[in-house]
């Protein structure tokens, strides 16, 4: 008998820390923040990391947002402007990974951090364009119309959200020893 | 003073008390196989193992110090205080052992990890690696994840409690051969189906709602971007503006789909319909727009939480009665 009455009351509780762990679900899904600080409110943050209980699931909601396009212009010794992209083309889901690295780019609202990130972004694009004397980092996103719009006859353009240009830092250096315009 | 009306009123309460907690422990405590996370443990290890095979070629450009987030850039955005392979690749720098080191190794131990998992060979201990592992990963380069990430940390990290080794697994098959049983229907696996069942539901009720807040879901408008965005296009859908009724039913269809799936999936009427109808859109979502990962991971969840019979009985012997 007091085997299985320990037995019901670990029961009681896992079915307790069930029941505690959908409340957190419900509080991620609903982007309810518990209330009050101290070490109880950061253990239970912390908790809902870990666990993934305090995500959100609004995906597409409300609209589906179009997501920014990183491009660069590549000009060479020559003067000669070829184009770039970041993803690799290997497939679509490493693609996809440096695409949403490029949308959390966008999010940015720092304008150091956003150098800071285009500028990585330039010299990953640079490393494979050795003799290149500079690069044009351009944020777009398309603005595509409506279905109303479309019917109408107007087409899709692309909006600049971001426009950078970077030298190679060796170039930079060449420059001030020849006092030369950097391009 | 107390009188026996308010006598009568206490013991109805409490009868209605003890009724509501004897049919709580009922939905989640009668036992139950774990068939249903076996399937899920399985659908989740091989989904993130395909995964893995598409990230690696690209495995030192996303995670690499000179990658496309170089240097200190990349530790910049990681979440503080959560493991993180930075932790490691300071903890072992001073014994020689690089940052490519460190990324691959713990690229290693996740697939490996994922295999085990998926073939049910020290379950739970898998499952605690792969979990860790995916949230090093993730961490690592937050800036990376999205959807499919998200729900593989949530169920990873349920695997490791669930006992989803209890079925379909070399555990299994092992703890047979020495004689200790077979694992037979539990109030673990019941907990844990519910669990994942409520879970799902809170997924998809908050997902619709989200979805129907605004504007764009119910006049069709999110369709047309989810099949016309370039980042999103596979085919041609620009016939569509000139049947925009089209493009409004099926964006409805979606928010029928996903708010009824909290109320209509449990019934057993319509729990098939609505079984069929969510690996649908999934699979819509895979095809048409791309995301293949994505779409083939959310119908493991469900066909996993509601398309599997976790009260399957044993054939009965022949001539004789059943077990």
């Amino acid at each position: 008998m007091g085997e299985r009455g320990s037995s019901r009351r670990w029961t009681l509780v896992f079915l307790a820390a069930a029941a505690g762990h959908l409340g957190f679900v419900i509080l991620g899904a609903s982007h309810t923040h518990l209330p009050g600080g101290g070490w109880t409110g950061e253990a239970l943050a912390y908790y809902a990391t870990l666990s993934g209980a305090g995500s959100a699931y609004d995906f597409f909601a409300p609209p589906v947002a179009a997501f920014p396009w990183a491009r660069f212009q590549v000009t060479d010794a020559a003067g000669t402007v070829s184009g770039d992209v970041l993803e690799s083309g290997v497939n679509r889901e490493a693609d996809l990974r440096v695409r949403n690295m490029i949308g959390f780019f966008a999010l940015q609202q720092d304008e150091a951090m956003r150098r800071a990130l285009a500028a990585s972004f330039a010299g990953k694009v640079l490393a494979r364009h050795p003799g290149a004397e500079s690069v044009v980092f351009r944020l777009e996103t398309c603005e595509l119309p409506s279905m109303l719009e479309t019917r109408a006859g107007k087409p899709p353009t692309w909006a600049l959200r971001y426009e950078a240009k970077f030298v190679p830092r060796k170039r930079i250096e060449t420059a001030r020893e020849t006092r030369e315009d950097v391009p | 003073m107390r009188t026996r009306a308010d006598a009568g009123r206490r013991s109805a309460a409490w009868q209605a008390f003890t009724r509501a907690v004897h049919s709580i422990e009922r939905f989640a405590l009668t036992p139950a196989t774990a068939l249903p996370i076996a399937v899920l443990r399985i659908g989740l290890a091989s989904v993130l193992l395909a995964q893995a095979v598409l990230v690696a070629p690209a495995l030192f450009e996303l995670y690499g110090p000179a990658g496309i987030l170089q240097g200190r850039l990349r530790d910049a955005f990681t979440k503080t205080g959560l493991p993180r392979m930075g932790w490691w690749m300071d903890l072992l720098a001073p014994l020689g052992v690089g940052e490519h080191a460190v990324i691959a190794g713990t690229g290693v131990l996740y697939v490996l990890s994922l295999v085990a998992l998926l073939l049910g060979w020290h379950t739970r201990a898998a499952a605690a690696a792969a979990w860790l592992t995916h949230l090093m990963l993730t961490v690592t380069v937050d800036a990376m994840s999205y959807g499919a990430d998200t729900f593989a940390h949530i169920f990873l990290f349920y695997l490791i409690w669930m006992p989803a080794g209890a079925a379909l697994s070399l555990d299994h098959s092992r703890d047979r051969r020495r004689g200790r049983g077979p694992a037979g229907p539990s109030p673990a696996a019941r907990l844990s189906l519910r669990v994942l069942q409520l879970h799902l539901c809170i997924i998809y009720l908050s997902s619709g709602l989200a979805k129907a807040s605004g504007a764009a879901w119910w006049n069709g408008e999110a369709i047309w971007r989810s099949l016309m965005l370039p980042e999103y296009r596979q085919l041609d859908f620009s016939w569509l503006s000139r049947h925009a009724w089209l493009a409004a039913t099926l964006g409805w269809a979606v928010l029928v789909v996903e708010i009824g799936y909290a109320f209509l999936i449990w019934p057993r009427l319509t729990r098939r319909l609505w079984v069929a109808a969510t690996v649908a859109l999934h699979l819509g979502i895979a095809v048409f727009m791309g995301l293949w990962v994505f779409g083939a991971i959310m119908p493991v969840f469900t066909i996993a939480a509601f398309g599997v019979d976790p009260d399957l009985r044993s054939p009965p012997i022949r001539g004789g009665r059943s077990p």
